[in-house]
């Protein structure tokens, strides 16, 4: 028999209290944390206002995808060909993005041995790359019994991402950074100028590749790193109540990057796009643009009213028609003039190319009326993007 | 003076004598409001989460929160539930947080929502986060809050006519826009889950 309206509803409304109330902290208390800060400070002391992060490393589809090529599932005979070398030191080498593995086999990688250890667990940083684009850190756990992936999730043999639960223990919960002692990251007075660090998986269980870049490209006139500089790492684990501290030195490994500042300009329907700067490594190749996504006028698809923040996502393309993979990338629109720069990192080109497209797109939803939903996806599972041609740009490519 | 033990289980949640500990409170015994944290935390961080939209921002949220409260504690004078005053400086807090997200920051939440969406089409494991994505994604903030203080809460409509400064026969009239709303996504994705199955086969 058909259940009544109102039965199904209630019904429903008490799966929704329950869902939600089956929600988790990451912790067993705050208390601790709270009474400490409230130690701190006296009853009449100003309030600490929390200022929104501005900033957030936005990983596409395709960028879990790049991290994930080579990793979660290592063959006997590739671990035979590697002959005894331990995995640990080979993270970059099996796990990494394309610019990871070239970086190693190029020799542009810094080896290092500093670790922590808290609750008998270690961790350590094995390897480092800065090619003047990124920072990218491999880190390695040890964990007797631990069964769970450190950076939370993996591929299994079917190609399918398995997430660990949340609050998996011996997961990475949080990173802080420090520069010379400064911190770089979760900055509470600042709006903008936070460091943003992305992870992905390593190699095996215990291992992930941790990846940053500077915020010069953000319009704020922050600098770029030096191309060299100390970092401390402070890991926080799931279950672990202390975090890992740990000092990374940080060297740029090379001097021959290309940088281009072409300048070039397109406008359509209204908005207006410029490549404000591309950085060509051997490693990565970083494509920082300006969009004026200011006008009144701006058709609906590419925007939802009240911002100026356009949806357009942006590909790359080497003068063979190849598209490189997106690593990630990180964007902010606090400027005086409302623009949005979008500061992105791309797989390098496997030959520095005489000349590259970026090519933008939006997003096609399986709604086709609405700009914002599930994607629609092709025969492949890919996401269908449709490409704006007046907006290409044709960049040569000058040493 | 008798010092009261922050650990102590609460077996009954109900006879816990939230205003004597508030009391205690008041009275300078800055211990006892470690019971008060652990009585509420877990509730006021979950419905951080489902504001926010972020675990990270949950934690820090949660903490300005008990923070604020105990420094204004001396104005909590019993004309609603300490839980509901509580909830009156969450909710207040967590607006606040929203207007300062920038609008970028806004698009990402959104993009990331896709995404774990995205995901979601290869990803067996459901997952209480997914859970909670899918179910809160077609509310807005207003709805998402209103849902969050009747159905998890249980809260009257005028106490939460208290919380969202807001007239309790407004609450009740958006209530019903919304289990329909809700009744409705019900049906749709029933139609769209069908229609995956039938493909996959």
């Amino acid at each position: 028999m058909e259940k009544l309206p109102n039965q199904t509803d209630s019904q429903d409304l008490m799966h929704i209290r329950h869902t939600i109330q089956s929600m988790e902290m990451p912790v067993d208390s705050f208390s601790n944390k709270i009474m400490n800060r409230l130690e701190e400070k006296n009853r009449r002391s100003s309030k600490t206002k929390r200022m929104k992060k501005t900033l957030v490393a936005a990983s596409t589809a395709a960028a879990l995808g790049a991290g994930i090529i080579g990793s979660g599932f290592v063959s006997p005979a590739m671990a035979e060909s590697l002959g005894n070398i331990p995995l640990v030191s080979n993270v970059f080498k099996l796990a990494g993005d394309l610019g990871l593995r070239t970086a190693h086999e190029k020799g542009l990688i810094t080896e290092g041995n500093q670790s922590d250890t808290q609750d008998g667990i270690t961790i350590s940083v094995p390897q480092v790359m800065y090619d003047g684009t990124r920072v990218s850190m491999a880190i390695h756990r040890k964990a007797p019994g631990l069964t769970s992936y450190l950076n939370g999730s993996h591929v299994n043999t079917d190609g399918e991402v398995i997430s660990e639960p949340e609050g998996t223990k011996g997961t990475i919960r949080r990173v802080d950074l420090f520069m010379n002692g400064k911190p770089l990251t979760h900055l509470s007075e600042s709006l903008a100028r936070q460091i943003n660090v992305g992870w992905g998986p390593g190699v095996d269980k215990d291992s992930a590749i941790l990846r940053f870049s500077d915020l010069s490209n953000q319009g704020l006139g922050d600098p770029a790193f030096p191309d060299q500089f100390d970092l401390t790492m402070k890991l926080t684990l799931e279950g672990v109540n202390d975090p890992f501290t740990i000092n990374v030195p940080v060297k740029k490994s090379i001097n021959n990057n290309i940088v281009l500042s072409s300048g070039i300009t397109k406008e359509f329907d209204h908005i207006r796009v410029t490549l404000e700067k591309a950085e060509l490594s051997p490693s990565t190749t970083r494509v920082s643009i300006i969009e004026d996504g200011t006008s009144n006028e701006i058709p609906k698809r590419y925007k939802d009213d009240k911002t100026t923040i356009l949806q357009l996502g942006y590909d790359v393309f080497d003068d063979h028609g190849t598209r490189l993979e997106l690593l990630g990338g990180q964007g902010n629109d606090e400027g005086s003039k409302r623009y949005t720069y979008k500061d992105y990192t791309y797989e390098p080109f496997k030959v520095t190319p005489k000349s590259f497209t970026i090519k933008p797109f939006l997003h096609v939803y399986k709604d086709k009326n609405e700009n914002h939903g599930e994607f629609l996806l092709d025969s492949n599972g890919e996401p269908v993007k449709e490409y704006i041609k007046e907006l290409e740009m044709a960049i040569p490519v000058t040493e | 003076m008798e010092q009261l033990n922050p650990r102590a289980k609460e077996e009954d949640n109900d006879t816990m004598d939230i205003e004597f500990v508030v009391n205690r409170v008041k009275s300078g015994d800055k211990q006892a409001y470690a019971i008060l944290i652990r009585k509420f935390e877990k509730k006021i961080y979950t419905y951080c989460y489902c504001i926010l939209k972020s675990r990270e921002e949950a934690e820090d949220a949660l903490q300005e929160i008990f923070i604020k409260a105990y420094q204004d504690i001396d104005r909590y004078e019993e004309r609603e539930t300490f839980s509901a005053w509580l909830y009156k400086i969450a909710y207040h807090h967590c607006l606040d947080q929203i207007r300062k997200q920038s609008r970028w920051q806004r698009l990402v939440s959104l993009y990331q929502e896709q995404q774990t969406l995205f995901y979601d089409n290869y990803n067996k494991q459901a997952g209480i986060e997914q859970a909670i994505h899918e179910l809160l994604m077609p509310l807005n903030r207003e709805e998402k809050n209103i849902l969050l203080l009747k159905v998890v809460e249980q809260y009257s409509f005028e106490e939460i006519g208290q919380i969202m400064d807001c007239k309790s026969a407004t609450l009740r009239k958006k209530y019903e826009r919304l289990r329909k709303k809700l009744h409705q996504q019900k049906m749709y994705k029933g139609g769209v889950a069908s229609g995956e199955i039938a493909k996959s086969n």
